[in-house]
């Protein structure tokens, strides 16, 4: 197995924006691995076990299930949107330091015009 | 593998995803309201089917890509090897999950 050198530990890292959108890249990709199986489950038991499906319909569709969702799919969308910033460094693109400031800033506005859509959306 | 095969696979898995994962965004917003009826005649169509098992397999392998890595970042290899078994584990279960759709 790898016998590469650990990460420093977070902390001593002074916050930059940078370091603060590879970071969150990390922690809403786990995010969206841990919701991955609920979401599967809630879909295939419509298949295997309909009763289920009902009541975890009914568990999705509660107020604050629904506030936990708009979080959801905020982290998922900030993943996305930085992932496409990650690809454009992939072709070397868009890597001075202005550049990574203005996209890393419309991720943020662009994520938060689709999170408020997906919030009026889903209280609909 | 190797890590630049897992460098141009998180990539090739990450394009995949994007249309994807939005279409699977609209898709839960058309179906959280759904009764189990309505949810099985949503699901009960080729293309539907072919998109939500193309999601999840590519979102689990995604998935799996980047966790081992963050892993591997900071932790030991022993602990690597423990939290990568118990990844699997859980995207086994995605799997599981969401195959018997093809059934309906």
């Amino acid at each position: 197995m790898t016998t590469s050198p650990l990460s420093p530990h977070l902390q001593i890292h002074k916050p930059v924006l940078t370091m603060i959108f590879s970071i969150t890249h990390r922690i809403s990709g786990i995010i969206f691995a841990i919701s991955l199986p609920f979401l599967a489950f809630w879909i295939g038991s419509s298949y295997f076990a309909p009763t289920l499906f009902e009541s975890l319909s009914v568990f999705f569709n509660y107020a604050l299930i629904k506030l936990v969702f708009i979080f959801w799919f905020f982290a998922l969308n900030h993943h996305l949107l930085n992932g496409l910033k990650y690809f454009l460094w992939t072709f070397a693109k868009g890597m001075e330091l202005n550049q990574v400031y203005l996209i890393s800033y419309c991720i943020l506005f662009i994520n938060l015009i689709m999170t408020a859509i997906f919030s009026w959306s889903i209280f609909s | 593998m190797k890590g630049s095969a897992k460098w141009y696979w998180q990539r090739v898995s990450a394009m995949i995803l994007v249309p994807t994962s939005y279409w699977f965004v609209f898709f839960f917003l058309n179906n959280l309201e759904s009764s189990q009826a309505i949810m099985l005649n949503s699901l009960n169509n080729f293309f539907v089917k072919f998109l939500m098992i193309l999601f999840f397999f590519v979102a689990a392998f995604h998935g799996r890509l980047g966790l081992v890595t963050i892993y591997q970042d900071y932790f030991d290899s022993d602990k690597v090897k423990l939290y990568s078994r118990l990844t699997d584990v859980l995207l086994l279960l995605v799997i599981l999950f969401i195959l018997p759709i093809i059934l309906i």
